[in-house]
């Protein structure tokens, strides 16, 4: 079910020029919110501007922030959480307390002090974004080093030479990689959240763009009379955001089988 | 580790980190691109005017003096003057704070309640209907936006029915949708902890010798219960910071006058002494509760003092 509806928005992302019918800001001042019809298939907002097709190119600013800032939280994490607990002592108290402090801020809060600060665009949510997620991969990785580093093979190769570079990337990091995929795609789906939070409160990208959280607080103006402006790009957020998590967890499932026997 | 020594060194811990806090708010300011007078006078201000500004926002000393101008000043609960509504940052926090934690505290007392009672109903009916219903909720309410929440809600209950007002504060009936807007999401995950923690205790050796030796079904669920919610405590603590940047997005769809709606205003006005106070609070609430969660886990579970003691570490 995951995997299906993740297939499903990024084909609508991929594909987005070829299955909307109009660009996402062409207004038609005439057609201005009007309900779905053959031409519109969700309606018009109060521009006439499609609403499918601003939920379908919409789509692709949610994904490109949510996959570059889980990306880039993910390979920062990976680094840190790796020297941290490979190397160990002062190095390993200083990054430590490092990912300590980062983690004592709300995630949004710092988000949001974040863009308030570097200013509205796909690249200052997208560093917003990797500031709140990484502690989560450097904390992940740096226990899985822990305990890797003092098993007997570690050791073995470490006896017939290998190189600490060998011993980081070629032994121990392979071991972290089922549970990154899994806190990784868990991630996406908080990601997209968090940018359409953003968006909705006017610090994500900036409109004309069309994100799904700028769509939607548009929607919300028109509550009373035009309900489906404001649930339109809610439903894409909530679609999007339920397959990577569904995703995340059979993912977790099929790596981790005594946790679905323990919970089920 | 004795409690005292446990309660002390948790303590400590917490004032260095506040420390640390206060260090990277203050270091907020040296972040914007560019001069932080001219983003906020704008491009056409005069140069006295940016010298000024410069000058009340400290950037015309170096870092580290205005760091421990800055420190000195949240010593003595000096946050600096908001540049747009040219009053004490303190005193307009101190105006919204309470209102932000009246809803934060109603959603989470809601959350976990909702939470607590679905978590119980669905791991006791284990594989039943009822069981995945409340897992297809718990799964809904994880994944959906907490604004678009607030949205329905406020449509439906608001708008269509006239049941509840759609903004503002200040009677009972103005808190629920709010309250229950931002303490669904932590309801559902609160259903899951609650059902997965007592699901692996209802297999532990001891439950089963309780029911070996012909207790009531309720009193060994009692049993069960009080340690499967020992977990789930500390991880709703943790869930706080959620909560809390979740109030600024339902604040904004409910105009509640609380912090979040504050903090929207200041980033908009680009009022940077007023962002960096909201964000220390935000951050000293945060901790603050991480501290009491700590400290109430430590003084109830022994083997949580042995591990702070120098033991095998959680990180």
């Amino acid at each position: 079910m995951g995997s299906l509806l993740v297939v499903l928005v990024l084909t609508v992302s991929i594909f987005a020029p070829w299955l909307t019918r109009h660009s996402p800001e062409e207004m038609d001042m005439e057609a201005r919110l009007s309900g779905p019809s053959a031409s519109h298939w969700l309606g018009t907002d109060n521009f006439g501007r499609d609403l499918w097709a601003r939920i379908a190119f919409g789509s692709r600013i949610s994904l490109t922030i949510a996959l570059s800032s889980v990306a880039a939280a993910l390979l920062l994490g990976t680094v840190v959480g790796l020297a941290s607990g490979y190397f160990g002592g002062l190095l390993d108290l200083l990054l430590m307390r490092f990912v300590d402090l980062f983690l004592a801020f709300p995630p949004f809060i710092l988000a949001l002090a974040l863009v308030a600060v570097l200013g509205p665009g796909v690249s200052s949510v997208t560093l917003a974004l990797t500031a709140i997620f990484w502690m989560e991969y450097a904390r992940l990785v740096r226990a899985i080093t822990l305990s890797e580093s003092r098993r007997d093979y570690v050791t073995a190769a470490r006896s017939l030479g290998a190189t600490d570079a060998h011993l980081l990337f070629r032994q121990i990091l392979p071991r972290a990689f089922g549970p990154l995929a899994v806190v990784a795609t868990l991630g996406i789906g908080t990601a997209i959240v968090a940018e359409s939070g953003l968006s909705f409160l006017g610090f994500g990208v900036e409109p004309p763009a069309p994100t799904w959280g700028w769509t939607l607080a548009y929607g919300m103006r028109y509550l009373r009379s035009h309900m489906w402006l404001s649930t339109a790009p809610g439903l894409a957020i909530l679609v999007t955001v339920l397959g990577f998590n569904l995703f995340g967890d059979g993912l977790r499932d099929r790596l981790d089988p005594r946790g679905l026997v323990r919970n089920s | 580790m004795s409690v005292l020594r446990y309660v002390v060194r948790r303590l400590i811990v917490f004032v260095f980190t506040l420390l640390g806090v206060a260090v990277v708010v203050s270091a907020l300011l040296r972040l914007v691109p560019g001069d932080p007078a001219v983003v906020f006078l704008g491009e056409n201000a005069t140069p006295e005017n940016v010298a000024a500004l410069r000058q009340a926002l400290g950037l015309d000393l170096p870092w580290p003096v205005q760091l421990a101008r800055y420190l000195e000043g949240v010593a003595r609960g000096d946050l600096g003057r908001s540049l747009f509504q040219r009053e004490p940052v303190f005193a307009l926090i101190a105006e919204r704070l309470p209102a932000t934690l009246e809803l934060a505290l109603a959603a989470l007392l809601l959350g976990v309640s909702i939470g607590f009672v679905l978590g119980v109903i669905s791991a006791l009916k284990r594989g039943s209907l009822t069981d995945l219903a409340v897992m297809v909720f718990a799964q809904l309410g994880v994944s959906m936006p907490v604004f678009w929440l607030g949205i329905l809600l406020s449509a439906l209950f608001a708008v269509r029915w006239g049941l509840f007002p759609a903004v503002g504060r200040g009677s009972f009936a103005h808190l629920v949708l709010p309250a229950l807007t931002l303490g669904l999401g932590l309801a559902s995950i609160a259903s899951r902890l609650v059902r997965a923690s007592l699901l692996e205790t209802l297999h532990e050796v001891y439950v089963l010798g309780a029911r070996a030796r012909g207790l009531p079904h309720a009193r060994v669920v009692a049993h069960a219960l009080r340690n499967a919610l020992l977990p789930v405590v500390s991880v709703l603590g943790v869930r706080f910071g959620t909560l809390l940047g979740g109030s600024v997005l339902t604040e904004s769809v409910f105009g509640w006058p609380g912090l979040g709606t504050l903090a929207v205003s200041a980033i908009s006005q680009r009022d940077f002494p007023l962002v960096q106070g909201i964000v220390l609070v935000f951050a000293t609430v945060f901790l603050a509760l991480h501290l009491a969660v700590d400290l109430v886990y430590g003084v109830l579970d022994p083997r949580i003092r042995i591990e702070a003691g120098g033991g095998p570490s959680a990180d």
